[in-house]
């Protein structure tokens, strides 16, 4: 295999000099700076959380909910499956009988540790009840213990499907 | 037209009481029977080539040769009067109208094997044969024809016969299902042997016969093999009671020698089709074999390889006579559902596949079929085929199947109109 | 010999027995032939119609459980065809069945499963409305739930309580795609190896009760151990799972093939002797009732023996390994301390029975005879009233005599919370049963190892491990 040597860049005079690329550099900063004292209405920065976002799409991943079926009652059937698929371990189930005739089982406990989770929507993806969906909207989530980062089954149900996404 | 030799008593009133069958010759045969050796009347029997009647078509000599000789267990008879085949109903004429000339049967077929006890399993639905059947025997018993010693001494062999109800199940008319339905068991059917051998009853050694076969034996007993091999085809001699049955003028059981034109047995014993309408098929022996269209009726000669050779078999020789009127959705319908409901659920294919086709057919029939329906019912057949433990998931994929095949346009148009092709 | 006969296999030239079952053949050959209805321990069926091999000069493909070997057999396990045949058997399984393997505790070990990821694959032509319906979750008594849905009628278990418990308890019901499992009007399963057909049923049809919903398979742990609920050591699994936060847990037990001890079952009390190992454990070392570290408690125990040597009696129990039984046996050899194996307690007329179970609900016993270590009453009963120190290694004999320790100093080895604690000088935890390795010999004097997979948390010290610590303290002592 043959060497290719190619030659070296800043060795020139003008490189070595260092001030006409500052100026250059900063020709940019000054230019943009004259364009937003001018006119900031076109600021991509918001001034959160004042202003909230307005650009959360319907397939932003956001904090997860159970959904629940037509009777109102929970669809999880507690296979694991989203257990089993999480990255993150971050997923703990218990199951338990389900006596109400809807279904054979149904989990007891069902906690997602938002401190753990990597928001891959992985859990998404592998139910086969379509029972957890990341689609709440929800970015922000905030506390002063770790243990309120935990997400029970009934804070999970009480989660909703964002309003501002279209039906689905 | 007919040859009368297990039906030659049925049209004597009231043949079934001992006293008039025997002064029509009932157990005529045994006088001629107590002179020979069993050896010498299985060999009459395998010379006669009489061959079961209850669909299989095996040499019955042959058969009674699989029995162990000299064997220190008991050995068994079981005469299969199981007889539930649609389209077929000849075992029941013999039973109902000459029961004493199936017990005069038995009683050569027992000295031949050295059997001494005798069971008749009969079907559940056929109570009031079976009671017919009792009756018969308490007279034989009273009458010292069977029992303790034969023909009231005349000969010294112990002989008892039993009437063994079945439940209702088709299945157990299989040999091996009946026999472990005799022994208390589910009626499932057994796993093949893999050489030829007898059958087992509670281990000991057993054979199993089609009520008319044994209703066969005493005339080759009496007349000898030659006699009966007058009549016939050289492969397929004797006789055979066939049933004709749907919309001919004179439907019933007529006994013919083997050989006779299927078409001509319509038209003659049969009568013709009712109403002057056009035969379209026949399902010629029992609904468990493929069925032949009225082309192939033309050609169809009633003996085991002239069935054969054009694809179909004699079965037990039931025809289903099927007229022009008829819609063949609504006949493959009907005869699935009979499957569906009677497979014993032992095999995976046959316990699935029969109600998969019976729910396809459902399906087109209430309007929602898809021509895509029809292959997957070819395809299910394909699986039935040869793939079980016993031979009746084969009948449903030889049924169903020539009916798809053969009637394929019928089957499109059914579903394309969303209705009965020949609907009224 | 002239029994072995060349056949070929896949193209393989191979020798095998002549007459032996087809199917056994592959198993050996590492050729996985998908099967329901036939196991080795209740022989051929020829229901599921799963295993067919095609076979040269046959017309069509056999079921290779009911194939026997002959010379020049030519088969094939592989090809188009009969995978074909394989494929439309196994849609035919599949077409009632309700495929809720979210639910189904099966899932992950399931046949159905492996048969359609393996060659399935197909799409379905059934719609969900049409298929079957039968009874879900019916508790069929001891410990064993059915789901008549899930069943592909395999009969394994009509079979076995056939022909292996004579308890006759399940059957056949109705017919055609409608028939189903079930026990007998009134009638419950009543034998004592009734959950054997768990793990019989290749399908989620047959599931313990007492493992349902607990734990998906997948997740699943497991290490070879052997079963201590009485003398005949049967073979298991030990499955188990150290779950996140968690401590390490036992989740069932499962027989484990062994033509040696136990062929392919365990009892129901066996198995579900796995709870005692988890249940009333001892954790805390303690001197006169107060909890004090476990090198204390190793010091004391190191002090007492080293004073009273000859006035100390060391009952051991058929409950330790042979390792264990030695090493103590060794010691009291050097030292001058006596040494009984006296547990009358374990003794259970009642539990035996002609198939697997023995009088004698202790794993070791046999172990413990033959290092002749001395069970004799009469001996025991006289060292008993001469010994000042007693010291108990897992041995629950006094659990109801705890009188007989007046006026002597005691000191209790054991892995359960036992009453005897009340009553010792000194208590010191060990490891349970699972939890060590070590090897036991069973009432037929097979000897089989344990190689524990069991990871505590905080893992209590095993007696071997513990007692050598003890006698390195003697020997600084002395």
């Amino acid at each position: 295999m043959g060497i290719k040597t190619v030659k070296r860049h800043g060795d020139t005079l003008r490189d070595k000099l260092y001030i006409p690329a500052i100026v250059s550099g900063m020709k940019t900063t000054m230019r943009h700076f004259v364009t937003n004292i001018k006119d900031n209405s076109n600021l991509i920065t918001k001034s959160y959380p004042e202003v909230q976002p307005t650009d959360i799409t319907d397939r932003y991943r956001g904090v997860h909910r159970l959904t629940k079926r037509e009777d109102d009652s929970i669809s999880c059937v507690a296979c694991y499956m989203c257990a089993t698929a999480c990255p993150a371990d971050c997923m703990f189930i218990e199951a338990t009988e389900r006596t109400d005739g809807v279904d054979e089982k149904m989990p007891a406990v069902f906690n997602i540790d938002l401190l753990e989770c990597v928001f891959c929507g992985y859990c998404v993806e592998a139910c086969p009840c379509d029972a957890i969906r990341m689609d709440t909207g929800i970015f922000s989530f905030v506390a002063d213990q770790r243990k309120d980062f935990i997400l029970s089954k009934e804070a999970l149900l009480a989660n909703t499907r964002s309003k501002d996404f279209s039906d689905d | 037209m007919e040859t009368k030799i297990v039906s030659k008593r049925f049209h004597i009133p009231e043949s079934y009481k001992l006293e008039v069958a025997k002064k029509h010759g009932v157990y005529g045969s045994l006088e001629k029977l107590f002179t020979m050796t069993p050896d010498e009347v299985i060999t009459a029997v395998e010379k006669s080539n009489l061959r079961g009647k209850g669909g299989g078509g095996a040499s019955c000599g042959q058969k009674w040769r699989y029995m162990p000789l000299n064997d220190p267990r008991p050995a068994y008879l079981i005469v299969n009067a199981d007889e539930s085949e649609p389209g077929t109903f000849k075992d029941r004429e013999v039973m109902d109208k000459d029961p004493h000339l199936l017990i005069e049967g038995i009683i050569c077929s027992s000295y031949a094997m050295n059997i001494h006890t005798a069971y008749i399993y009969i079907r559940g639905e056929y109570k009031w044969l079976a009671d017919r059947l009792n009756t018969a025997i308490d007279e034989a018993y009273e009458a010292g024809i069977i029992g303790e010693t034969l023909m009231n001494g005349a000969c010294d062999f112990k002989l008892d016969i039993v009437v063994h109800r079945g439940a209702g199940a088709y299945i157990c008319g299989e040999k091996s299902a009946l026999i472990e339905s005799l022994e208390g068991k589910r009626g499932h059917p057994r796993l093949k042997p893999h050489q030829k051998e007898c059958e087992w009853y509670f281990g000991d050694p057993a054979t199993v016969n089609n009520v008319e076969t044994i209703a066969s034996v005493p005339e080759i007993v009496e007349f000898g093999y030659e006699a009966y091999t007058k009549h016939g085809t050289p492969k397929s001699p004797g006789t055979m009671l066939f049933a004709l049955s749907g919309p001919v003028k004179n439907p019933g059981v007529y006994e013919l020698a083997f050989g006779h034109k299927m078409i001509d047995v319509i038209n003659t014993l049969g009568g013709g089709m009712k109403d002057g309408k056009k035969l379209k098929a026949v399902i010629p022996g029992g609904v468990s074999c493929p069925i032949l269209t009225a082309d192939e009726v033309n050609k169809a000669v009633l003996d085991y390889e002239s069935m054969w050779d054009i694809g179909s078999t004699l079965g037990t020789g039931g025809m289903v006579i099927i007229d022009e009127d008829a819609c063949m959705v609504e006949v493959a319908k009907n005869i699935i559902e009979f499957y569906h409901h009677e497979s014993c659920g032992q095999c995976t294919p046959c316990r699935e596949g029969t109600g998969w086709i019976d729910t396809i057919l459902h399906k087109v029939i209430h309007q929602q079929g898809k021509l895509s329906d029809i292959d997957n019912i070819s395809d299910v057949c394909g699986t039935l085929n040869g793939k079980t433990i016993c031979v009746f998931a084969p009948a449903v994929a030889d049924i169903i199947g020539s009916i798809v095949v053969k009637f394929r346009d019928e089957f499109e148009t059914y579903i394309l109109n969303n209705q009965g092709a020949e609907h009224e | 010999m002239s029994n072995i006969v060349n056949i070929v296999i896949d193209g393989k030239e191979v020798e095998a027995e002549k007459g032996a079952v087809l199917i056994d053949y592959l198993f050996k050959q590492d050729i996985d032939i998908p099967h329901f209805c036939y196991h080795p321990a209740l022989g051929t069926d020829g229901n599921c119609r799963m295993c067919m091999v095609e076979i040269e000069g046959s017309k069509r493909p056999q079921i290779s459980c009911d194939t026997p070997v002959k010379e020049g057999m030519v088969v094939r396990t592989q090809g188009e065809n009969i995978e074909q045949v394989r494929r439309d058997i196994l849609e035919l399984e599949l077409i009632n069945h309700p495929v809720d393997c979210p639910t189904c505790d099966q899932a992950g070990e399931c046949k159905l499963q492996d048969y359609y990821m393996a060659g399935g694959f197909y799409e379905s032509r059934l719609e969900a409305e049409s298929k079957v319906k039968a009874k879900k979750a019916v508790d069929l008594g001891k410990n064993v739930m059915l789901d008549q849905e899930r069943c592909v009628l395999c009969t394994r278990c009509t079979r076995f309580t056939d022909e292996i418990t004579h308890t006759n308890e399940l059957g056949i019901f109705s017919r055609a795609d409608h028939s189903v499992i079930s026990t007998f009007p009134g009638q419950e399963l009543e034998s004592d190896y009734s959950m054997n057909i768990v793990d019989l049923c290749p399908v989620g049809a047959l599931t313990s009760k007492d493992f349902r919903f607990n734990q998906r398979v997948w997740f699943l742990e497991s290490f070879e151990a052997i079963c201590s609920g009485c003398s005949k050591g049967c073979s298991i699994h030990v499955d188990h799972k150290k779950e996140k936060y968690k401590d390490d847990q036992i989740f069932r037990f499962r027989p484990r093939e062994d033509h040696d001890v136990n062929g392919y079952f365990i009892c129901d009390d066996g198995r579900l002797s796995y709870k005692d190992e988890n249940d009333n454990r001892l954790n805390d070392a303690s001197i006169n009732q107060e909890t004090v570290s476990t090198k204390e408690a190793l010091t004391n125990i190191a002090d007492v023996l080293t004073a009273n040597p000859n006035d100390t009696l060391l009952l051991v129990s058929p409950f330790l390994s042979n390792e264990e039984l030695a090493l103590i046996k060794e010691y009291t050899l050097n030292n001058g301390t006596t040494l009984s194996g006296y547990s009358p307690q374990y003794y259970d007329e009642s539990f035996a029975d002609d198939m697997l179970r023995t009088s004698d609900r202790s794993p070791n016993r046999a172990g413990m005879m033959a290092l002749r270590i001395n069970e004799n009453e009469k001996d025991f009963n006289e060292l008993l009233s001469q010994k000042k120190v007693i010291v108990v290694i897992e041995n629950s004999y006094f659990e109801d005599k705890a009188e007989l320790f007046k006026d002597k100093k005691v000191i209790l080895f054991s892995s359960k919370d036992t009453k005897v604690k009340e009553f010792a000088n000194t208590v010191l935890p060990v490891a349970s049963f699972l939890e060590k390795d070590g090897s036991y010999t069973n009432s037929e004097s097979v000897t089989q190892h344990i190689k524990s997979g069991i990871r505590k948390n905080a893992p209590v010290g095993t007696l071997t491990s513990l007692w050598k610590a003890i006698e390195s303290l003697s020997k600084e002592k002395a």
